[in-house]
């Protein structure tokens, strides 16, 4: 198991290498000069040029991306064109915000998603799983920015119980985005939960577990509910993953100082640097939390051995 | 293990998120912030050498001082110079305020605006704003409180250009200092409000200036808070959150006005919104093309039903506040049938196919469709391009284009600011005139205006030059913007600047 874990470990590298590489080529051929949009619409020509050569944009391709690589390794990740923050600190100021949103919404999800697959699928084909299977499904269809000013007109508008945006400090303010992010994230775990269990309920081994006389409640929590968790597991994983690459919508909406929105703004200014450095971060705690899901799944079946 | 009841592994996971989640919060702002200001976007950077966009103006206008100012009226007053005279065509002298400290305690000398416009000019320093300087060709320190600024032409509209953000004076010790923190942790000046703290991407807290030269500064603390959504900015208002909201979209307009407790002070702007023609490229190489495409635009249902009123008819390239503005322009007339008429006689009687440009601005991109169902009714085929903003500046600066919307903010409120980057031929794409129109005439003109002293003789030119401008038509001269800033009715002493960079210091929450 722990030489697993290691093996995985010292493979991240490579794949932020590859990761480097494809984010690099991917910008550099995008159209739109980074000088230009730095200097607006009025610059003189002379001023273009002198900022290219400052930026290293007049280097050929290979020679830019292995100078960025030479520093990448001390990580230096450069400094924002737009700001001249060092990047490591313009994308470590946006974490935590991510984080935080990004755990609370999966958690959310989790609660929600798991509780009402297992009602739905304890009582299958009744009138509840219709209704949660209805539910669920308005869930995934319904637009993030819409829902996302519904919550606040309702809950900071009408009823005056929570801020509508920004993150100033105290619970109040994670609420709407992530009861907003958790409930979208939560349809897709709803239905998973109730598919599985319905698929381990009808195996071999639940029969024999009520022959042998083993109670209702424990068939279907410990035996059947433990075995249905290893796909929602993926689910969950994939889904934290993709809200640590920053929910764009959602952070625009509730004014969130997250990483969504650091890489979209970079995106359209072409601070290149930026743009690389929040790549790189959404590749590694992609992979990190992809490591954490393969190590669960083992936790969770112990016919799941990694050697 | 094995007999674990899988349910509280679950729990657990869930209590372990929410334990992060919790200690990962921020801490709460120490104080009650006294005003807080909601605008659509974070600033970029604090250096004013660094950035010349908006959001950043907006903050940095209540921590800098420029040398003169430039009243909500428009018009020039003192700032860090006291006083100031022109000893030849080409030299200024400037009289430098006194006993004027910045925030860290040193003292203003004639150094600090010396090594600030040498700054700004230093092609090293790569600063967006550095044309505001470009006439300028040296700076010269005679005492302690006198410098002499030389242009290597005769510049009449340096003093404008000397009121501009851009400007602004910094602590030559201060950024000498810092190095590269200058500007994002370090941040100097000697106006009203001094730099506190930023959380980037959410808010900048400045706290009152006790020792500002400019006289009592009101508010205890300044924060300004960035609010992309435009409906989002305008519910923060209402529920109090927030007690100035900038850039009030249409949509919250008109709701926002029934709301109790919450006023809507507008002010037009010196942004002017139009739809420029590729001059070298048939058919717009022709004016009666030009002039047709003016007739058949409805501007005014653009005003009214794109903008809900948020702008006003453009006649000429100018707004009528700015220093130079012919009077008496009147704008084209909607009228397809003469429209219809001019494509004829310039050889079009069955129109022809073309595009038009926009960025994803969504009011642009609305105009462009407006454009689109107008233009079918004169027979010309428009076939509209959405492009990604980077891309856009490129491509027409490039000339790549047929017809382009775009816009430009006369900030200086100097006719040479909105008409010579625009209209003249050593201006052509990336500089400003992506129309690639020129006359020489229009040259001479702009030429004279920018380097003659006397006003009289500046007016008559600028005067005669938007006559061939408006004539030639190389734009669809369409409107000027309107700001709204929505205001909560306890909020007093709030007077908004036509350039958008409204000041603070006078303002006063009950």
């Amino acid at each position: 198991m722990w030489v697993y874990i290691a093996r995985r470990l010292l493979a991240l590298p490579l794949v932020l290498l590859g990761v480097s590489v494809l984010v690099f080529l991917a910008l550099h051929l995008a159209p739109g000069d980074p000088a230009q949009i730095m200097l607006g619409e009025v610059a003189p020509r002379e001023q273009l040029e002198r900022l290219r050569q400052e930026l290293g944009l007049d280097q050929p391709l290979v020679v830019q991306y292995v100078r960025w690589l030479g520093r990448l390794v001390q990580l230096d990740l450069g400094r924002s064109i737009r700001s001249n923050r060092p990047v490591v600190e313009e994308i470590g100021a946006r974490i935590p915000a991510t984080a935080q949103l990004a755990a609370t919404a999966v958690a959310v999800a989790v609660a929600i998603g798991v509780t009402a697959g297992v009602v739905s699928a304890r009582r299958a084909n009744t009138w509840v799983d219709q209704v949660v299977t209805i539910v669920a499904m308005a869930g995934v269809a319904m637009p993030v920015f819409w829902q996302a000013l519904m919550l606040i007109l309702l809950f900071s508008v009408y009823l005056g119980w929570l801020p509508p945006s920004g993150r100033l400090g105290g619970w109040q303010y994670l609420v709407l985005p992530a009861v907003t992010l958790g409930t979208s994230a939560a349809a897709a775990i709803t239905r998973m939960t109730r598919s599985t269990m319905l698929e381990v309920l009808g195996l071999d081994f639940i029969r024999t577990a009520r022959a042998k006389g083993v109670s209702e409640a424990r068939v279907f929590f410990h035996h059947a509910l433990r075995n249905a968790l290893v796909p929602v597991v993926t689910i969950v994983g994939l889904e934290f993953g993709s809200l640590m690459a920053g929910a764009v919508i959602t952070e625009t909406v509730f004014a969130w100082p997250g990483v969504g929105r650091l890489v979209v703004d970079a995106i359209r200014s072409r601070d290149l640097p930026v743009v690389q450095g929040c790549v790189l971060f959404f590749a590694a705690s992609y992979a990190l939390i992809n490591l954490v899901v393969d190590v669960t799944y083992a936790l969770l079946d112990p016919r799941i051995r990694y050697g | 293990m094995r007999h674990r009841y899988p349910g509280r592994g679950l729990a657990w996971v869930v209590a372990l998120a929410l334990g992060l989640a919790l200690t990962l919060g921020s801490g709460a702002l120490a104080q009650g912030p006294e005003l807080v200001v909601a605008q659509g976007a974070d600033a970029v950077s604090l250096d004013p050498h660094r950035t010349n966009d908006q959001p950043s103006s907006r903050v940095m206008r209540q921590i800098y001082d420029t040398l003169l100012v430039q009243g909500e009226d428009l018009q020039l007053y003192p700032g860090l110079a006291t006083e100031w005279r022109q000893l030849s065509p080409t030299r200024w002298e400037f009289k430098i305020r006194q006993g004027v400290r910045f925030h860290n305690g040193d003292v203003l000398t004639a150094h600090d605006v010396k090594f600030t416009f040498d700054r700004l000019r230093d092609p090293a320093t790569a600063a967006p704003g550095a044309f505001i300087l470009s006439p300028v060709a040296n700076v010269e320190v005679v005492d302690d409180y006198t410098i002499v600024i030389e242009t290597s032409y005769p510049f009449a509209p340096l003093l404008n250009h000397l009121a501009h953000t851009t400007t602004s004076i910094l602590s030559r010790n201060a950024v000498t200092r810092a190095g590269d923190a200058y500007g994002t942790r370090v941040v100097v000046g000697t106006g009203p409000f001094r730099f506190e703290e930023w959380v980037t991407g959410s808010h900048i807290v400045l706290s009152r200036n006790p020792d500002y030269w400019g006289g009592e500064v009101k508010p205890g603390r300044v924060v300004f808070r960035a609010i992309p959504e435009g409906t989002v900015r305008a519910i923060e208002l209402e529920t109090g959150a927030v007690d100035l909201a900038y850039n009030i979209e249409p949509q919250d307009e008109l709701r926002l006005a029934d709301v109790p407790g919450i006023d809507l002070v507008r002010v037009e702007t010196l942004s002017t919104t139009y739809i420029g023609f590729n001059a070298r490229k048939p058919p717009f190489n022709d004016a009666r093309v030009r002039q047709a495409i003016n007739h058949a635009i409805n501007v005014d249902a653009i005003i009214e039903h794109i903008y809900t009123g948020q702008a006003s008819r453009a006649a000429g390239p100018i707004s009528q506040m700015v220093w130079g503005a012919h009077p008496e322009l009147r704008p084209y007339e909607y009228n397809p049938e003469r429209a219809r008429q001019l494509l004829a006689e310039a050889g079009y009687p069955n129109g022809f196919k073309t595009t038009i440009w926009t960025n994803d601005n969504p009011l642009r991109m609305q105009i462009a469709e407006v454009v689109q169902s107008d233009l079918r009714k004169v027979g010309i085929d428009v076939e509209v391009n959405v492009m990604e903003w980077g891309a856009y500046l490129r491509e027409t600066a490039q000339g790549n284009h047929d017809m382009f919307i775009l816009g430009w903010v006369t900030v200086t409120a100097d006719a040479d600011y909105g008409l010579y980057s625009l209209f003249h031929s050593s201006t052509f794409g990336d500089p400003g005139n992506r129309t690639f129109w020129s006359h020489p005439r229009v040259d001479e003109l702009l030429d004279l205006g920018r380097t003659t002293a006397d006003p009289q003789v500046r007016l008559r030119a600028y005067r005669e030059a938007q006559e061939i401008i408006v004539r030639e038509a190389p734009w669809v001269f369409l409107l000027f913007l309107t700001e709204v800033t929505g205001v909560r009715s306890n909020v007093t002493g709030f007077v908004p600047h036509p350039a958008g960079h409204h000041r603070l210091q006078q303002v006063v929450k009950r």
